[in-house]
């Protein structure tokens, strides 16, 4: 039997004004009737633009597709008018996108969005469609879906908006759905959903395509990987094979680099050996709330609870976890901390000071004290300030320049492993790993006693994630400071911390021992949380 | 929606009209000289009795509060340099001119404007990018004094096409309606192909592409609606100068439109005119941002959800 779809020497091409960079480099694959092929890869290493290129999807100019076939129902998708490439888009393969919130249109409701898919493809008046739309909306579980074809996309959640795109993909019934990530910006618990979603829902006979860089996810969907660096598919073969016999090193280190939820904890270890005093940070039925306003003289209707009621202690150099899923009110409660946002109730003890109801002037001291490190690592840096001035302007705020600017920026990027004539370059000349390296040399200039990592390496492949939780242990060692270690991932937060707070709905709902908590899990949503978790090796849960 | 334009009239509109129309009134006050300044060998006598006919001797806050009440029963006051006519009345006259040569300059503005930023942005960086951005440069650097005498130039003198002058015919709005809104045509021009650059980088026209949409209905359907967002902000400030009337413009072409009466009105010292032009302004300003910003909640729903 003939593959359903048929690649051969894929080769597509960037070309800036500067200079040329080859993105896919003659990638050849297959891809059967009914097949699951999962293409795993770190940032930049193709995937996306191989699984693009297929419909010709890629921006172009600058992407350009060099040369290869796609052959697909004996037609070659590179070659064929657009006209014909339209009539197989959206039909007979369809598209799931990494990010449901910009992959829908925000000016146009959800059900315009799913009627006009079908519009394009069926005679079918707009009537009829949006009926199909009803329909669809109550196969993905979205509740009252009659009323719901006439939101917006931001009305809805991330999963929903999800479930919206999978509706719009599976509705005309494809032969292939190209899924491009399309759970990576989801909590894990949404992910499990998404998956189940998609398998039920799909026709027996319907293909995927399936990129991610997540090993976890793929082991749980695939029935064949391809794995791609650099451009190239480097090794390829059934789930079983890769997984248990990878043969190439690239895939050994891509394996080992994972943190699962089975690993035995590292930082137990060297954690306990550390005198641990009393309480560093201690909160004290500490309230976020932040006032709903409505109407013409803004009063306060109600409250959006952030952070409700939450009573915990850090200890000097100790890491506390904080996981939860998106909307929780784990960011805000590192907020709190930092007085980034102001408690509504409640007190924040730093050293027994409280620190909610200190005055302006009185706080500026402590701020050194008290830093944060960001998610994103391209945002959170001046793009118009140089690492040397971004390194070294806290020092100067808080009087702590002692050796000359450079000689101090020197010295602070080499403790996170970058060069010192690095200082002189601007952010966006670095990748994203240096630059999370560059954020924590920036907090780490001011010996802080006290850091919140706020989803710090959730944005970083895995690899680069393993390195930089690497430094943090290495400097948080070197000058016992605490961290508050803000994450969705268990499997890092299990890595590394030794305390750990699980939230819902702004309220801590199970703490202790993170060895402790994620073995034997006492409250029902902490098991939720622990089971939704893809484990590579171990029992799928979907299929 | 109600509620979002209440809160506008009230909150926004009033108090900046009572600022505006108090800083106005100062202001023309501490200039030197008067409305009866320029006026030849007037006898002090003579002066005395104009200044009490419009109650120029009173107290300068008396002066105030009496203008304000009148203000607010919708009452400018008469003016001071055309005897017998109120500042409602010249306005009344004058503004539908104006109104008339706006809207064409309006609308010459938005058919090429939209029409060369569309085009620009479809093919960035090619010829039908560099040529109708390079125009439109010329468009913004041009002032209308020089691009007025060129178009009747060429076209009244030379080509005998058009009058020279006069707001007889309908033709004579061609020429006037050109000179006013080129220069809006390519900020217009230029706010489209930013605005549509922008929105055909987004996901969605990728998602809309993957649906099997043809590219025509991407641009017009998903592109469009999105892409001319900055367009109508910008039209917000701009309709009201284009209705407003021109100086400039209404000079050139002889149009008896309201844009003299606020240059004149200045110069004239007179004072109830000066106040009645600006706050006339002020008005159209407020108005059109109001309209504007309606528009743009329609075009973009997130607006209607955010608190």
């Amino acid at each position: 039997m003939p593959a359903l779809l048929h690649v051969e020497n894929l080769s597509v091409s960037f070309t800036t004004d500067e200079r040329k960079i080859q993105a896919v480099r003659e990638v050849s694959f297959d891809i059967n009737k009914g097949e699951i092929v999962g293409i795993v890869g770190e940032s930049g290493s193709g995937k996306t633009v191989t699984g693009m290129s297929l419909l010709r999807l890629i921006p172009s100019p600058p992407g350009h597709i060099e040369s290869g076939k796609v052959l697909f129902k004996g037609q070659d998708l590179l070659e064929i008018p657009i006209k014909e490439l339209c009539k197989i888009r959206g039909k007979d393969i369809s598209v799931i996108f990494q990010e449901p919130m910009t992959a829908l249109s925000p000016l146009h409701r959800i059900g315009h969005q799913l009627a006009e898919t079908l519009i394009i493809h069926e005679e079918i008046d707009f009537k009829q469609a949006w009926e199909v739309g009803i329909e669809w909306l109550e196969k993905v579980g979205i509740p009252d879906p009659k009323e719901r074809m006439k939101a917006y996309p931001f009305q809805f959640s991330g999963g929903m908006q999800q479930r919206v795109m999978i509706a719009m993909a599976l509705m005309l019934n494809p032969s292939l759905i190209i899924a491009d990530e399309p759970t990576t910006a989801l909590d894990v618990t949404i992910q499990a959903q998404i998956f189940e979603l998609l398998l039920k829902l799909k026709n027996h006979d319907t293909s995927i395509l399936f990129i991610t860089h997540d090993m976890g996810v793929i082991w749980e969907l695939s029935d064949r990987v391809l794995v791609m660096k650099d451009a190239r598919i480097v090794e390829e073969g059934t789930i079983e094979d890769i997984f248990h016999r990878p043969e190439v090193t690239y895939t050994q280190n891509l394996l080992a680099a994972v943190p699962q939820l089975t690993d035995e904890s590292q930082k137990h270890i060297h954690g306990s050996q550390k005198e641990k005093n009393s309480g560093l940070i201690r909160l004290k039925n500490l309230r976020t709330w932040f006032p709903i306003r409505h109407g013409i003289w803004a009063r306060t209707v109600g409250h959006v609870k952030a952070v409700d009621d939450v009573s915990l202690s850090i200890r000097k150099g100790e890491t506390f976890g904080l996981v939860g899923e998106s909307g929780s009110g784990k960011t805000t409660l590192g907020r709190t901390i930092l007085g980034l946002e102001r408690a509504w109730e409640g007190a924040v003890y730093f050293k027994e000071q409280n620190i909610t109801q200190i005055t302006h002037k009185n706080m500026k001291p402590l701020r050194r004290h008290l830093q944060m490190i960001f998610q994103d690592p391209y945002s959170s840096l001046n793009p118009r300030m140089t690492v040397l001035d971004i390194l070294t302007e806290g020092l100067i705020v808080h009087n702590m320049l002692e050796s000359p600017k450079k000689d101090t920026a020197a010295k602070l990027l080499e403790e996170v492993g970058l060069q010192s004539d690095h200082m002189f370059r601007y952010p966006h000349e670095f990748s994203g790993g240096q630059r999370q390296r560059i954020c924590i040399a920036r907090v780490m200039a001011l010996r802080p006693e006290f850091v919140v990592c706020d989803e710090a390496v959730s944005a970083l492949d895995v690899t680069v994630q393993a390195q930089i939780i690497e430094i943090l242990l290495q400097l948080q060692e070197k000058y016992n400071v605490s961290y508050l270690f803000i994450s969705h991932d268990l499997s890092v937060v299990k890595q590394i911390t030794d305390q750990v707070a699980v939230m819902r709905n702004g309220k801590v709902v199970e703490e202790g021992n993170t060895q402790q908590v994620i073995d034997d899990p006492k409250h029902p949503y902490t098991q939720t949380l622990i089971n939704a978790v893809p484990l590579i090796g171990g029992k799928k849960k979907v299929i | 929606m109600t509620t979002f334009i209440l809160k506008r009239i009230f909150f926004e509109t009033l108090p900046t009209l009572l600022i505006i129309a108090t800083l106005t009134f100062f202001m023309v006050r501490l200039a030197p000289g008067g409305p009866f300044s320029q006026e030849k060998s007037v006898t002090p006598e003579i002066l005395e009795n104009l200044k009490a006919h419009y109650g120029l001797n009173a107290p300068l806050h008396k002066q105030y509060f009496d203008y304000m009440k009148n203000l607010l029963r919708g009452d400018l006051g008469p003016s001071f340099k055309y005897p017998n006519r109120t500042v409602n009345e010249l306005i009344a006259n004058a503004f539908p001119v104006s109104f008339e040569l706006g809207l064409y300059a309006l609308l010459f503005a938005l058919l090429v404007g939209n029409a060369a930023g569309l085009i620009a942005a479809l093919c960035p960086n090619t010829k039908s990018d560099y040529i109708p951005m390079s125009l439109a440069m010329l468009g913004i650097c041009i002032p209308s004094f020089v691009l007025g005498p060129l178009l009747v130039l060429i076209f009244s003198l030379w080509l005998g096409w058009f009058s020279v002058s006069g707001w007889d015919f309908p033709s004579d709005r061609i020429l006037p309606a050109i000179t006013l809104g080129a220069t809006y045509a390519a900020y217009i021009a230029r706010l489209t192909r930013s605005g549509m650059l922008e929105i055909l980088n987004q996901d969605f026209i990728r998602t809309a592409r993957a649906k099997g949409l043809p590219e025509y209905k991407i641009i017009l359907k998903h592109g469009f609606k999105g892409g001319v967002i900055p367009v109508v902000s910008f039209l917000g400030p701009a309709v009201a100068g284009l209705i407003s009337g021109s100086f400039v413009v209404e000079t050139i072409f002889q149009i008896p439109g309201l844009g003299r009466f606020f240059v004149n009105a200045a110069f004239n010292r007179d004072y109830t005119m000066v106040l009645g032009t600006v706050l006339f302004f002020a008005i159209l300003i407020i108005l059109f941002n109001l309209v504007v910003d309606i528009i743009l909640v329609w075009l973009n729903p997130k607006l209607r959800f955010r608190e």
